[in-house]
């Protein structure tokens, strides 16, 4: 027991130390930006004692690696400061449109997991038939979709010409259909390929061939056995693949005008507001290190033989 | 020789690999001939006719600016290859690199090296990606940089194990038994022995490579206006999207077209060189 | 006579690209006596080992014959009604005891799943398991139940493969080269545990080698297998003191007394036909030192040279060609 709570300390340490290495790249980048930071993180009208003031708070007038201690502690004080743009604050701001972000994620993963396994289990299951070479092409196809485009012809589709959901924003669980597909779908390539050759390869193994001496029944092998064997990689691979899915809300997003984190992150990039994007980096970091935390647990629960590691 | 031979029967004669050959043709003789095959320039406008559909003097119809979709489109696939396989040189340099000095080398070299790739790893990569470009500068050029900088883990990762297992070789212990030196033991038998790997990896990571920078043109970061590219002519017809849909439908189609191509000769290519390396 | 419990008639097997592994192997076990089928690997034994729990894998498949399980043909047999015979009534131990148990169940999962399917009681099961594991000699068993697979020795999971398929009682227990993965220290102690609980549960035995050691220590009767065929057959005194068939002559000098695990193949020169070509005249001509004309020209039949003792030879008589 003592060993599986030391495996977890390590990992969450690694995660800490990730997240550290992540802000401190977030925080060169926008060091390594023409400009002052004064000048880039306020108006120019504002006012002397308003620039002191920030200065102070921020310890602009230090060199740039206490400057970094400082935006550190600010951010662990929960204080990411302000717009640039809008002047609110960066924490109330995420904090609004978190929940969408995760909404929109959560729903994809849902759609991505419960149609990828099955998928690919019976393609692996007909292996070489027609529904095998069919959901294979079609996987292909998804793969090289972009997210936009498939978003774009889901809109026109389902919202401009049938209008069975909104077309854009969110209003309700109908209005969330169409962004979640449309992040799930070319994810869920990756996740079919890759349950349907493992799939393939644990039934090679030969304690499959023990399961069916000891007369369990065919679907009951290919479910305790086989899926339950392969599902250790495919959770694996998910957890580690879930910063592709967070990326691509963002473009999905933009395609919906979906109120969460990735709409806000690019506008602001768009309007070079660093405290957002700074503030949303983040985010995204800290929740990615908890993704791959969570991975590494169920992996561990999955199978003993990691948990002996 | 001849074993050779019977394994490129066995790839020729799956027909995926071949429509994706063919795909991946066309798109690479359209970027040739761009200036032969576009009926307009990509950036003539014709001001009366906005947002025209398709017809004989604009097969695919014009954006809001009255530009022709076809030529634009056509133009287009060169920024979207050009950008695409200047992202995939660059990745693959640096990811063979690391994972050659990680693989080779172990210990602390190894751990430094492994943690960077974990850390690029859990950043979303078209994010960080976007953070890069706000430092460089929008550009064609910038996303192809990007777009390598927040890819090439991948290559190491997969690189690193391959060296780990060719290093433990009775034929490089011999060698280095005979005082050869690191760097010519590395080049003189660890990379001929990563040939196929590379060319596979890279090979995928093509296809890839194009998609995100698709993605990076849509969201505004990539080649400006009135540069055509493909991502970024969708993003500005989305808000015709009711009026018209041609301006959004076709970059789309060619970028599907594309990766699709170049995917399926990725796949056949992988049949033929190593068909059971996992990716 | 003694009832038989097995009778293999004719059974055929191919796998893709024609290849005939086992063409009509006929033979029959009775009840609680133990079987050894002999040969070099890729001869067919496991194949036909397989074939008789229908464990046979796509593309490979059961061309032909009968596998008659106490009257019953279980190639007839529905695929459910066919997992009603697997384990309950035959049982199979197989050759590598590291991967023939899942690695992400715990041992007691593993051993009682079987008898779960006989709608036994989860805690019931358990009790009995312990039971069994108590009779194959591991110790602690309460403790063993719990671990994983990867956490015990191989000669260990081969003793829990053995109970596992014990527990349920089978009359027959087909053991696929139970001890070839072991070390030779740990192999007496498992054909010892065989022998021992194959009288105490009067289990029959069907045991696929290519030791002649062990079908010393365990067989009652032998089948010589060679090319898919079966070549020779009888009773383990008859074989060791009279074998008939050149192969089996050669096979038993090859007989590794020092090294169990190499170089069996070596001493027999020549190799074995191409199975995917119908094969004219004797599989074994080739190879054969005794082998003339009518080797090559017509397949021997296996036919009764003495009562009991069946040898598919020309050179013997009986073979047809006594020349």
């Amino acid at each position: 027991m003592s060993d599986v709570v030391k495996y977890i300390i390590k990992r969450l340490l690694t995660g800490v130390l990730v997240v550290l290495c992540v802000t401190v790249i977030i925080f060169g980048i926008m060091q390594a930006m023409p400009g002052t930071p004064i000048e880039l993180m306020t108006d120019t009208r504002v006012s002397e004692e308003k620039v002191a003031q920030l200065e102070e708070k921020w310890g602009l007038d230090k060199p740039p690696v206490v400057q970094y201690f400082y935006w550190l502690g600010n951010i662990c004080k929960g204080d990411f400061g302000t717009s640039i743009t809008t002047g609110q604050d960066v924490a109330y701001l995420i904090g609004q449109r978190l929940p969408y972000t995760l909404m929109l994620t959560g729903a994809a993963i849902l759609v991505e997991y419960l149609l990828a396994i099955p998928l690919g289990l019976v393609a692996a299951v007909r292996r070489d038939g027609i529904l095998d070479k069919f959901l294979t092409i079609v996987m292909v196809v998804l793969w090289s979709m972009p997210a936009f485009w498939l978003g774009v012809l889901f809109i026109r589709e389902f919202a401009v010409n049938k209008s069975w959901f909104p077309i854009s924003g969110y209003s309700g669980f109908r209005s969330l259909v169409l962004p979640a597909l449309t992040l799930a779908f070319p994810a869920l390539a990756q996740i079919f390929r890759l349950t349907r050759s493992e799939v393939l390869d644990v039934m090679e193994e030969k304690h499959v061939e023990t399961a069916y001496a000891k007369g369990i029944s065919d679907r009951k092998v290919l479910v305790r056995h086989v899926l339950r064997n392969a599902l250790i990689p495919v959770t694996v691979t998910f957890f580690l693949s879930l910063p592709w899915l967070i990326g691509g809300s963002v473009v999905v997003e933009n395609v919906f005008a979906w109120p969460g984190m990735g709409q806000l992150l690019w506008k602001g990039i768009d309007k070079q507001d660093f405290p957002i994007v700074q503030g949303i980096v983040f985010v995204i970091a800290v929740l990615t290190v908890i993704c791959n935390l969570i991975g590494d647990i169920v992996s561990g629960i999955l199978d003993p033989r990691i948990r002996m590691e | 020789m001849k074993w050779k031979k019977s394994k490129l029967r066995q790839v020729v004669k799956k027909p995926l690999f071949f429509i994706g050959f063919f795909m991946m043709l066309v798109v690479v003789l359209a970027a040739v001939f761009a200036p032969q095959l576009a009926p307009h320039g990509f950036a003539d406008q014709a001001l009366n006719m906005k947002l025209a559909p398709p017809c004989a003097q604009f097969p695919l119809g014009t954006d809001r600016y009255g530009r022709c979709i076809l030529s634009r489109i056509l133009f287009g696939s060169r920024i979207a290859l050009k950008v695409g396989l200047v992202a995939v040189v660059i990745e693959t340099v640096i990811g063979v690199t690391l994972g050659i000095l990680a693989g080779y080398y172990g210990k602390k070299t190894d751990r430094v090296i492994m943690f960077v790739t974990d850390m690029i790893w859990s950043i979303p990569p078209i994010i960080l990606a976007m953070a890069i470009v706000l430092l460089l500068g929008p550009s064609a050029e910038n996303v192809a940089i990007s777009v390598a900088l927040v890819t090439w883990a991948q290559f190491t990762k997969i690189v690193r194990a391959k060296v780990q297992s060719i290093k433990s070789l009775s034929y490089i212990e011999a060698a280095k038994v005979y005082g050869e030196s690191d760097l010519q033991i590395i080049l003189r038998y660890i990379l001929p022995n990563l040939t196929s790997t590379i060319v596979i990896l890279a090979s995928l990571a093509l296809p890839s490579a194009i998609l995100s920078t698709t993605s990076m043109g849509f969201l505004g970061l990539g080649a400006q206006e009135p540069l055509p590219d493909w991502g970024m002519i969708l993003s500005n017809g989305i808000q015709f999207i009711k009026k018209a849909p041609w301006v959004t439908f076709w970059p789309g189609l060619a970028i599907v077209w594309t990766v699709l191509g170049f995917n399926l000769a990725a796949e056949g290519l992988k049949e033929l060189l190593d068909p059971r390396m996992k990716v | 006579m003694e009832e038989k419990i097995l009778e293999v008639n004719d059974l055929s097997v191919s796998f893709s690209g024609g290849v005939q592994a086992v063409s009509d192997v006929s033979f029959d076990l009775r009840r609680g006596e133990a079987f050894a089928l002999v040969g070099e690997s890729g001869c067919g034994k496991s194949t036909t080992a397989r074939a008789i729990l229908r464990l046979i894998r796509s593309p490979g498949r059961i061309t032909g014959g009968q596998v008659r399980f106490e009257g019953r043909d279980l190639l007839e047999l529905s695929s459910k009604e066919m997992s009603q015979v697997r384990g309950r009534e035959i049982g199979m131990i197989f050759q590598n005891p590291l991967d023939s148990l899942n690695p992400v169940y715990t041992i007691g999962g593993q051993v009682t799943e079987g008898l779960v399917v006989d709608r036994m009681e989860k805690r019931e099961a358990w009790r009995l398991a312990a039971d069994m594991f108590r009779d194959v000699k591991i110790p602690d068993a309460e403790k063993r139940m719990k671990s994983y697979p990867h956490e015990i020795s191989g000669g260990m999971r081969q003793r829990v493969m053995i109970g596992m398929m014990l527990c349920r009682h089978p009359k027959l227990l087909i053991a696929d080269e139970p001890t070839t993965a072991l070390d030779v220290t740990i192999q007496a102690g498992i054909i010892e545990l065989m022998n021992d609980l194959r009288r105490k549960y009067d289990t029959a035995v069907l045991m696929i080698t290519h030791d002649f050691g062990i079908v010393a220590d365990m067989a009652d009767r032998v089948g010589v297998m060679y090319a898919g065929k079966l070549v020779e057959l009888g009773d383990v005194y008859t074989i060791f003191d009279r074998p008939l068939h050149p192969y089996t002559r050669m096979l038993m000098k090859a007989l590794p007394v020092i090294t169990k695990k190499e170089g069996r193949l070596a001493t027999i020169p020549g190799t074995v036909p191409d199975l995917s070509k119908p094969v004219k005249g004797c599989r074994f001509a080739d190879r054969c030192p005794d082998a003339c004309g009518i080797c090559r020209g017509a397949a021997p039949a296996l036919t009764e040279c003495q009562p009991g003792h069946l040898c598919a030879c020309h050179k013997e008589k009986g073979g047809g060609a006594h020349v």
